[in-house]
């Protein structure tokens, strides 16, 4: 009752608003007069008696602060009352206000956009999965040196054998299942080709990660079966609206993938995208994989590790016993003992890829790097920001000490300042909300541009985290400059006044300035490491003309190698050798960058095969291949029309193999076999440069080329596998629709793959462009920032010192000796904080040594190139203040005193 | 008897008031100012002035109530619903605001008066052993 009473009365109090103020105010009015009243009754003068009265009742404004702390809303009303104050001030100083909310949203706004994409990439679950955090990932670990590594290494993949073994072992206690990764597939519906994302899965995968499907149903073991597997598919819920706009008499339709006509029996519930950052569109048995690729016949017997593995643990199973229990039938599945192998075991991860116990994919590691740039922005931000704050507090002394004697409380007036400083922050932070959806977007498109991006920039989470860092950094900077204010010594400020020149060296402001130098230093050094990796890797002779190549490839659903097939791309590579833009065309069954085989080498005298760091890659060309790919021939002769069977075997290698082989000899003349010492000798005639085999920055590895003519103890005849085709870069595009054409029209039966590799090495560059890009904005926007810092604190304290640059002229200080003043007094402070940055930008090098190329992370030059550039630009800033300061009248100066 | 009262000189005042923390200054007042209000209302409905003066009077002069601390102690009052206030005219013809004791402030005096009587019988027991 009393509760309600006491509430309505605070209802009524915030309703009546001012007038329940004013109510207040004639209370206590009628009260004073009272008092005189009765004062004077004692005896005392009117005048007397007034004051007394006044007296008593105290300080009016401290009463009215008092009385409005006990007041209705209490906490809130004081709030509002103080943003109201703040906004007033703030208007007063537009110039300043403008710049300190921009500081903000650039330093802000670039954290959020940031973190949306670490949010996705590390914190945020696939979507649309049941209890997505107990589902797991396993890992294989295994001794790491057959990847040159000590450290033992985790790969999320395992055999279709070992998931078997581990299926049996955990039933009952986990579901189970496997899958790959999503392709890129050519799919049909009937309305044309298009482009999506396949995920062979066996039965378990959908049901253990979703339940139940939005429409229809998944597909069961049965359909799976790895002799006859049935051609069904599960399309994802976008997918469905994409390519049959969701139309519900979907379920029963066919729909082409590739080579093979699939009957859609499901869809997906709405979000569900696989459980990668590529999202999946279509879901398909795992037995399908060999109908679809028959090179890997018998794919279900042999121990290739290339599938997923996830688990959801039954309720009450740990984890840990999963792992103990997989790591059992892994062992047992290879026969190892479990004391024979201590390192091999089977770990699991979080469903997302980036938190599991592997190496980080490049683009991860790079938006870290970035993130911590951008964090060092926020910094030098947030100094920014508390310098001006600072600045504008001792432009305030006065007004402070005024509003001090008047009665205002300490603690108000440091709420009041603070409030000032959020008001500002916050601001910054809905501006850089708006900066981080821009930004946000752009980088998702080209930063990472296969990542499944659902929802908007600005989710619940960067969109709190925006804020929450903007409040922090108001706090932060707006502390310093709050409790100088409130320390004020009333009587020093009014006795001094305003214009008599009170500058104050501020050892605080002095501090700020060098550290948020030093850190634009470290971020200018990571800009120059990255343009320098990005200068080295446009500059690295990849060994052939990935630029100028297309290749395609027919690819077969019976697996035969017919005579015909490749005396059809025969034809096509001699009718494409006349077609106008096309500078060579050659067959060959690899390629760097495509495909390559493996093949052991055998040398003459020896049973086994040669011991190399790596198996050596097998080529099988025609006599055009080293023209048509740009591989130089170093010495001896290339492949002729003339190697053909019935000719001596030969083979070219490349220099590593030959290094390899035969150190310190010529290998010309030397015999190498294929595979085992029965085989016959083929004779190296030529030595070509290496080509790098997959991507621009890689070490070559060995290969050796042979004539597609010979058949020279290889165990398989040679299917000629691709028709490679050389033309300038620009009309790529145009040679990729031709090919395809070509391809389909002489081999109906088959699925043609065709691609530029122009595309590839331009994506791959990209990669370089982009970090170094990134890495270069995020280095200019701080210096951009830092450098603001600079002038506004340099024109700030000359502003200050303006009566004793006055006094200098009179004194006879030229125009040139004030500039040299300012300049000196910053390039002081700037150099030193070079020095600083500097040391920062050696310290924390390595942490961006992984994503460097042909550029040690503590390049002395780059570093003290980043260092000078700062120093520069901080005498650049100092400049326009020292100018006006030296253009000032000495007379105007000290007149104004 | 003529009732006076001390009062400290104005810029006394402001330093004391400055120097003095809001705490120690709630715990001092809030509970005794509020009961000592609660008290005054219980026998007649009052204005500001009149319970100032009613405590000054009845304490012989000891209590000085600081009326910068009465309004806000009032204010508290009414938010916890212990008193009501409407405005009327007081005998001199002049608007004023007169604070009405409720039913659940009468609770709170009874209670607060119970405790502070045992505190009182404690702390009388305990000075009169000798």
């Amino acid at each position: 009752m009393s509760f309600l009473r006491g509430f309505l009365h605070r209802i009524w109090v915030v309703l009546r608003g001012e007038r329940y103020a004013h109510d207040q105010e004639q209370e206590q009015a009628f009260h004073r007069s009272l008092e005189a009243m009765h004062q004077s009754h004692a005896g005392a003068s009117t005048t007397s008696a007034a004051l007394s009265a006044r007296r008593r009742f105290g300080n009016p404004t401290v009463v009215r602060e008092d009385a409005r702390r006990v007041s209705a809303l209490g906490v809130i009303d004081r709030l509002g009352q103080d943003v109201r104050y703040a906004w007033r001030g703030l208007r007063r100083a537009p110039g300043m206000s403008v710049a300190i909310v921009l500081t903000f949203a650039l330093g802000v706004g670039t954290n959020a956009a940031i973190f949306s994409l670490l949010n996705r990439l590390l914190l945020q679950p696939p979507g649309g999965v049941r209890a997505p955090h107990e589902v797991r990932r396993l890992y294989q670990r295994t001794s790491g040196a057959a990847w040159g590594s000590a450290a033992p290494l985790a790969h999320p993949v395992f055999s279709y054998r070992t998931f078997t073994a581990l299926r049996g072992e955990l039933s009952g206690r986990a579901q189970v299942a496997l899958g790959t990764r999503p392709d890129s597939s050519t799919v049909d519906a009937g309305t044309g080709e298009r482009i999506a994302r396949r995920v062979f899965a066996t039965a378990e995968w959908l049901p253990l990660l979703v339940s139940r499907p939005a429409l229809g149903r998944f597909y069961t073991a049965d359909e799976d079966a790895v002799d006859a597997p049935a051609p069904v598919a599960v399309l994802s819920h976008s997918a469905w609206q994409r390519v049959y706009a969701g139309e519900s008499g979907v379920i029963g339709k066919t729909i082409r993938i590739g080579s093979t006509g699939y009957t859609v029996i499901g869809v997906a519930r709405r979000g569900f995208r696989g459980i990668e950052v590529t999202a999946a569109d279509v879901w398909v048995p795992l037995s399908m994989r060999a109908r679809e690729r028959p090179t890997v016949a018998r794919w279900y017997e042999t121990g290739n590790v290339e599938f997923d593995v996830i688990v959801r643990p039954a309720p009450g199973v740990t984890v840990t016993e999963i792992e103990a229990r997989a790591t059992l039938a892994l062992l047992r599945e290879l026969g190892v003992g479990p004391t024979a192998d201590t390192i091999r075991r089977v770990l699991s991860g979080p469903l997302i890829r980036e938190r599991g116990p592997v190496k980080r994919p490049k683009t991860t590691t790079l938006t870290m790097r970035l993130a911590a740039v951008a964090g060092i922005v926020l910094l030098i931000a947030c100094a920014n920001v508390a310098n001006l704050l600072l600045a504008r507090a001792t432009r305030r002394r006065r007004e402070i000490a005024v509003r001090l004697s008047l009665g205002v409380s300490r603690r108000r007036l440091f709420s009041q300042l603070l409030t000032e400083s959020l008001v500002l922050s916050i601001s910054g932070g809905v501006v850089a909300l708006a900066f981080a959806w821009y930004a946000g977007s752009v980088l998702r498109s080209n930063l990472l541009p296969r990542v499944n991006w659902e929802g908007s920039v600005l989710d619940l989470r960067v969109t709190s985290l925006a804020i929450g860092v903007s409040v922090l950094c108001g706090l932060l900077a707006g502390l310093a400059p709050c409790l100088s204010a409130v320390r004020t010594r009333v009587n020093d400020a009014l006795k001094s006044g305003s214009r008599d020149g009170t500058y104050q060296r501020s050892a605080l402001r002095t501090g700020l300035l060098i550290a948020q130098s030093a850190l634009s230093v470290v971020a200018v050094a990571g800009a120059g490491l990255f343009l320098q990796s990005l200068r080295n890797v446009q500059g690295i002779d990849v060994g052939f003309d990935p630029r100028r190549i297309v290749v395609g490839a027919p690819s077969y659903s019976d697996n035969q190698r017919h005579p015909e097939r490749s005396e059809a791309l025969r034809e096509l590579a001699g009718m494409l050798r006349t077609v106008e833009g096309v500078e060579g065309a050659a067959l060959g069954n690899g390629l760097p960058w495509y495909s390559l085989i493996s093949m052991p080498v055998v040398l003459p005298g020896q049973d086994s095969a040669a011991r190399l760091p790596s198996t050596p890659a097998l080529i099988a060309v025609s006599p055009e291949y080293f023209t048509t790919t740009g591989i130089h021939l170093v010495a001896g002769r290339p492949i002729l029309d003339s190697d053909r069977e019935g000719a001596e075997n030969v083979a070219v290698v490349n220099e590593s193999l030959a290094r390899a082989l035969w150190p310190g000899e010529n290998a010309i003349g030397k015999c190498l076999k294929n595979r085992t010492p029965a085989n016959p000798c083929l004779t190296v005639v030529g030595i070509v440069r290496d080509p790098n085999p997959w991507n621009i920055v890689d070490s070559p590895n060995l290969i050796r080329f042979v004539p597609l003519a010979q058949r020279a103890g290889q165990a398989n005849d040679w299917l000629v596998s691709a028709i490679v085709v050389r033309t300038a870069p620009e009309r790529a595009a145009a040679v990729v629709t031709l090919l395809r054409r070509e391809l389909k029209r002489l081999l109906p039966a088959a699925s043609p793959e065709v691609s530029s590799l122009n595309a590839r090495f331009e994506s791959e560059l990209n990669q370089w462009r982009l970090s170094a890009a990134l890495f270069t904005a995020f280095g200019a926007l701080a210096l951009f920032v830092a450098a603001m810092g600079i002038y506004s604190v340099v024109a700030y304290t000359f502003g200050q010192r303006m009566h004793e640059l006055g006094v200098r002229m009179a004194l006879g200080a030229r125009g040139a000796d004030i500039v040299s003043l300012v300049l000196v007094s910053t390039a002081r402070v700037t150099a030193l904080g070079a020095l600083l940055g500097a040391g920062l930008a050696f310290a924390f090098g390595r942490f961006v040594e992984s994503l460097l190329y042909g550029v040690h992370s503590r390049d002395p030059l780059t570093i003290g190139a980043a260092g000078a550039v700062l120093v520069v630009v901080g005498v650049v800033a100092g400049l326009l203040p020292a100018r006006r300061a030296a253009g000032a009248d000495p007379v105007v100066v000290l007149r104004a005193e | 008897m003529a009732v006076t009262c001390r009062w400290t000189t104005y810029s006394d005042y402001l330093h004391i008031h400055l120097s003095m923390n809001d705490v120690s200054k709630q715990d001092l007042l809030a509970g005794t100012l509020e009961m000592l209000i609660l008290r005054t209302l219980s026998v007649e409905a009052a204005h500001g002035y009149a319970i100032a003066q009613h405590l000054e009077r009845l304490s012989g002069g000891v209590f000085c109530v600081e009326q910068g601390s009465l309004y806000p102690a009032l204010e508290r009052v009414l938010n916890k619903g212990w008193a009501t206030a409407r405005w009327a005219t007081s005998p001199t013809g002049r608007r004023a605001r007169y604070y009405t004791i409720t039913r659940s402030g009468r609770r709170r005096l009874a209670n607060k008066v119970s405790e502070y009587d045992r505190a009182i019988e404690a702390i009388g027991r305990i000075m009169t052993q000798t």
